[in-house]
């Protein structure tokens, strides 16, 4: 069972992460790899205000997710001021992310706290479990669908859509661009807390470019403008590699040209620019329901 | 002194690698509009071919560098049809069609990887020894990329500037709509776009393959020549290369007098400064947003 | 809600439900007199030259063995999962053969930032994992002194590679000034150079240089323009990939820099010598196998003639060793009776003076460390590795 337990907390950790990165490509239009880098920043913050300053468990989360917010500023406010076109932020995003890991493999210690470089910071508290990262999940997606319903969400996609155009509107874009950018690298940043209480261990190696990539998998296949798109592929992109391991040198080319054909065939990805709404249970319960009944009367 | 000098001149030489790259990512950029992600795996294509050539088929040099060069531009056009031009035709969003660049390069990194494995491959061919004046050493291999890197240059100028197919580019390069009203054809403007550039990979490819080793992800340095181009300015080969030269310098002066370590953070501060004073780079076209 | 949305929710519904019922149950299934020994590493991403050759490698000897009888009465089964070079594709895979596949042993991993929350991850399951490569202090025994009941290594550990590469190059060679070109993304890289200055300062020697690089890097030639400037005599660079020191080499021939280099174990492979041969004359390399013994060059040779286009290399060798120990300890414990993991672990605890595939091994029952692992020094001479001298601890 511990089996299982592993792909649901880490595909549980890989959907807030990939919640992240669908706020800010799939409804902003943004294209980030650079996500990696909120999810160590998060990550480190939350593990050092567990291990060193003894703050409790939920708190340090959002304390982490909150400071890889506010570090989210730092290339969020030079690339919208100055409108940094699309593949300029991408760039951007990228150079950011392996900075913040180049910074964190050369700290061995911030004054007494021994943040171990590129040997890692160990001994963090085990405190993830499979409840703790099911009721994040639950939460990460209320919020995120609360954001997305509301005019915070209808900005982004207005601004995905076409900036000049929003402008017109009245959206204002540095702001709408900031807070689109701070709550996605919350997300992330949270998502890296719960990594770091998963293996009690961190080490600036968990957070490359192929993590950011990983994540932007999840959102590119599972849909732009939706949620329920990027949870599922997020969690499928866990379980798949689990799969496919006879496979395994394959993977990354099928990723490649899928990345390709869903461009090509599907851009919306799987479920995109579907709302979710619980109304999807109801129907597939008369869905189901209503089918047997049928086929009893036909019996 | 000499110290000084010999870090300049290792910076020019990284500058002239980064060129080549940088050029080939900003005459799709001033084209097209979009960055070709898949310009890593195409210069890994090439290096790798080129070594087939050599190790496998026993060609000479000179024969395995055009069969590199011929079949990166095959793979270059055939990416520009298959994965490009749909969304192109569709006028799809600039992000759609990164994404799949980025497809096409997973998926050509890849497949390298599995064919050939992970390993760090040398290119079989001798060791020229470096010059040295003054104690400076200069190496001859760095001289004749700098000096082919420079002439493949020459040629890409006067051929956009002095044959008709380089004005039906550079045209398309101001409005692709306005360049086909005109009886450009586009299609063969993104062909012979897509063949310079798998022409400027492989040869790309080939030197960094000389010069360092030859391995599945050595298209990495790909970001560092679009940071160049970003730099320079994109929409501007000549700013391409001026921005590919200032990086190779720069990276070599804080490698050498600051920190070696923190090399790659300060040129990615020194990207952020440059987009906050000069938003297109330092010697861009000045693209405004069109009502 | 339209057609398409209820088709697609259904459909990714049943898909979900299918794919974790099939992977529960995949894992299932009587083993009848087999015993399943887990293998993670690395077949794709940055290090995928790790896995390549190790694979068929260690495939062969389970075949060997298997055609022998087995051990204990027991068939033995290898099943390899790949990390990606990813630490959170290694932790689950190994909960996989853990949990799903009942792995009695585990070989791996092959890298520190792997080992050490792999580490409590085979404590918490009662899984014996054997670690490779990984050598960081902190895999078998974490920071707060404590020993990781359930874990192993066959490879000597920083400390003691970084000690005697100081030693040698100080006393042996008279070397006095040091420079150390370092992979910071690399804990073993970095962990070596840190008891190479200690060692060597304690000497008497003095580190004129200290110059960093990260994974990937190719260009050296502003860190090596400066180490020439600081006057160094030699070069330490213990890089994790061997392309690194190859290149270093290559570019100080280039700027006309003299100096003895130094490499760690990590870069003991067989490509370096295709690599930089000619620019590595001389150079030192410290390893735990020695590629000159007659028997291991037998093995090569039989390795590639099988195995046409892989070398074997470092990673190959300690794979087997670690495959050895475990076939070891299964036989010991089936002498005892039930195979079970905690009676493998509690056997690889005490192995004395075993022969595995690169030397006879005692494992330390307070550190998991192999005791006393001899350290060989080899040069570079005409492209070939010779055996200068075997490192004693004292």
């Amino acid at each position: 069972m511990g089996y299982i337990n592993t792909i649901i907390i880490l595909g549980g950790i890989n959907i807030i992460a990939a919640l992240g990165v669908a706020i800010l490509t799939g409804y902003t239009g943004l294209f980030t790899i650079g996500h990696a880098g909120f999810m160590a920043l998060g990550g480190y913050m939350s593990a050092i205000m567990v291990k060193e300053f003894n703050v409790p468990f939920p708190i340090a989360l959002l304390i982490g997710g909150t400071f890889a917010g506010l570090c989210s500023f730092i290339i969020g406010y030079p690339a919208f001021r100055s409108q940094l076109r699309g593949d300029y932020f991408a760039i951007a995003t990228l150079g950011f992310s392996e900075s913040i890991r180049l910074l964190l493999n050369n700290t061995k210690t911030i004054g007494s706290i021994k943040l171990g470089g590129a040997f890692g910071y160990m001994a963090i508290p085990n405190h993830t479990t499979v409840g703790v990262v099911v009721i994040a999940v639950i939460l990460a997606l209320f919020f995120v669908h609360m954001f997305v319903t509301s005019q915070y969400g209808k900005n982004c996609i207005a601004i995905s859509q076409d900036e000049v155009a929003a402008q017109m509107m009245g959206v204002n874009l540095l702001k709408t661009k900031m807070i689109a950018l701070f709550i996605s690298a919350f997300y992330a940043g949270v998502a890296g807390g719960l990594l770091a209480f998963y293996f009690a261990y961190l080490s600036p190696s968990f957070f490359t470019i192929t993590k950011s990539s990983d994540l932007l998998a999840a959102v590119v296949f599972g849909g732009i403008q939706s949620l329920i798109g990027p949870v599922i592929t997020a969690f499928i992109l866990v379980l798949f590699p689990e799969l496919l391991r006879s496979f395994a040198e394959w993977r990354l080319i099928i990723y490649g040209f899928l990345f390709v054909i869903v461009m090509i065939f599907r851009p919306q990805g799987l479920l995109g620019y579907v709302e979710m709404n619980f109304e999807f249970a109801r129907v597939w319960w008369n869905k189901i329901f209503r089918r047997k009944q049928a086929g009893s009367q036909e019996g | 002194m000499e110290l000084f000098i010999q870090q300049l001149v290792s910076g020019i030489s990284i500058g002239a690698i980064y060129s080549l790259l940088a050029v080939g990512y900003a005459l799709v950029y001033s084209v097209y509009n979009f960055t070709n992600w898949a310009f890593d795996g195409f210069m890994a294509f090439g290096a790798f071919m080129a070594f087939t050539g050599i190790s496998s088929l026993f060609m000479p040099f000179w024969l395995a560098a055009i069969f590199s060069i011929i079949l990166t531009v095959i793979l270059s056009i055939g990416t520009e049809k298959l994965a490009y031009s749909p969304l192109r035709v569709r006028k799809a969003p600039r992000l759609f069609m990164m994404i799949s660049a980025m497809g096409v390069n997973l998926a050509t990194v890849n497949i390298i990887n599995l064919i050939y494995g992970g390993t760090f491959r040398k290119f079989p061919v001798t060791n020229l020894q470096p010059i040295f004046i003054q104690g400076v050493s200069i190496g001859r291999m760095d001289l004749l990329a700098g000096g082919i890197s420079f002439g493949v240059l020459a040629l890409l100028w006067i051929f956009l500037y002095r044959t008709k197919w380089g004005l039906g580019i550079r045209a398309s390069s101001i409005d692709i709509l306005t360049a086909s009203l005109m009886g450009i054809n586009n299609n063969s403007v993104a062909m012979i776009v897509f063949a310079i550039t798998g022409v400027l990979s492989s040869v790309a490819g080939v030197f960094y393959g000389i010069k360092y080793a030859v391995f599945p992800m050595m298209g990495v340095v790909t970001i560092k020549a679009m940071i160049a181009s970003i730099v320079g300015g994109l929409g501007s080969l000549p700013a391409a290369i001026v921005g590919s030269m200032i990086l190779g310098i720069l990276e070599t002066m804080v490698s050498g007098y600051i920190s070696s370590t923190y090399r790659d953070l300060f040129s990615f501060l020194f990207l952020i400064i440059i987009l906050l004073f000069f938003p297109n780079g330092l010697m861009g076209k000045n693209i405004d947003e069109k009502l | 809600m339209n057609k398409n949305v209820q088709f697609f929710r259904k459909w990714w519904g049943l898909l979900l439900i299918g794919v974790l019922l099939v992977s529960a149950l995949s894992g299932c299934g009587s083993q009848g007199k087999v015993l399943k020994i887990g293998f993670i590493t690395e077949q794709t991403g940055v290090d995928a030259y790790v896995g390549a050759a190790s694979v068929p490698a260690m495939q062969d000897y389970v075949d060997a063995v298997n055609a022998k009888g087995g051990v204990g009465g027991y068939k033995l089964e290898l099943v390899v999962y790949d990390t990606r070079s990813e630490v959170t594709d290694a932790v689950a895979v190994a909960k996989r053969l853990m949990d799903q596949d009942k792995a009695v042993a585990i070989i791996g991993p092959s890298w520190s930032s792997a080992g050490i929350p792999l580490s409590d991850i085979a404590d918490a399951a009662k899984v014996p994992m054997v670690a490779t490569t990984a050598s960081n202090v902190n895999v078998t025994v974490a920071e707060d002194g404590t020993l990781h009941p359930y874990m192993f290594r066959v490879c000597f550990i920083d400390p003691y590679q970084g000690y005697a590469q100081a030693d040698f190059a100080y006393n042996k060679l008279g070397l006095r000034k040091a420079a150390l070109l370092t992979d910071i993304a690399s804990p073993y890289t970095v962990g070596l150079h840190q008891f190479f200055e200690k060692h060597f300062v304690e000497l008497g020697g003095e580190i004129v240089a200290k110059e960093g690089y990260t994974q990937g890097d190719a260009e050296f030639r502003a860190q090596l323009a400066k180490i020439k400037d600081a006057g160094a005599d030699l070069l330490v660079v213990d890089a994790y990939t061997f392309k690194d020191i190859g290149l270093a080499a290559q570019q100080a021939e280039g700027l006309g820099l003299k100096v003895q280099i130094m490499g760690g174990d990590g870069v003991f492979v067989p490509e370096l010598l295709d690599m930089a041969g000619p620019q590595l004359e001389g150079a030192i390399v410290t390893t735990g196998v020695s590629d000159v013994d007659p028997a291991f060059a037998k093995f090569n040779a039989d390795f590639e003639a099988k195995h046409p286009g892989v070398k074997a290399n470092i990673y190959t060798y300690y794979g087997l060793d670690a495959l050895m120990a475990i076939e070891h300890a299964i036989g010991e414990a089936a002498k005892k009776g039930d195979v079970t993991p905690t009676a493998v672990r509690d056997a690889l605890e005490s192995m004395t003076d075993v022969q595995l595939f690169t030397s006879k091994v005692t494992m330390e029952p307070d550190t998991h460390n192999p005791h006393n692992k001899p350290l060989l020094i080899m040069t570079i001479k005409d492209s070939k590795w010779v055996l200068t001298e075997t490192f004693q601890p004292k």
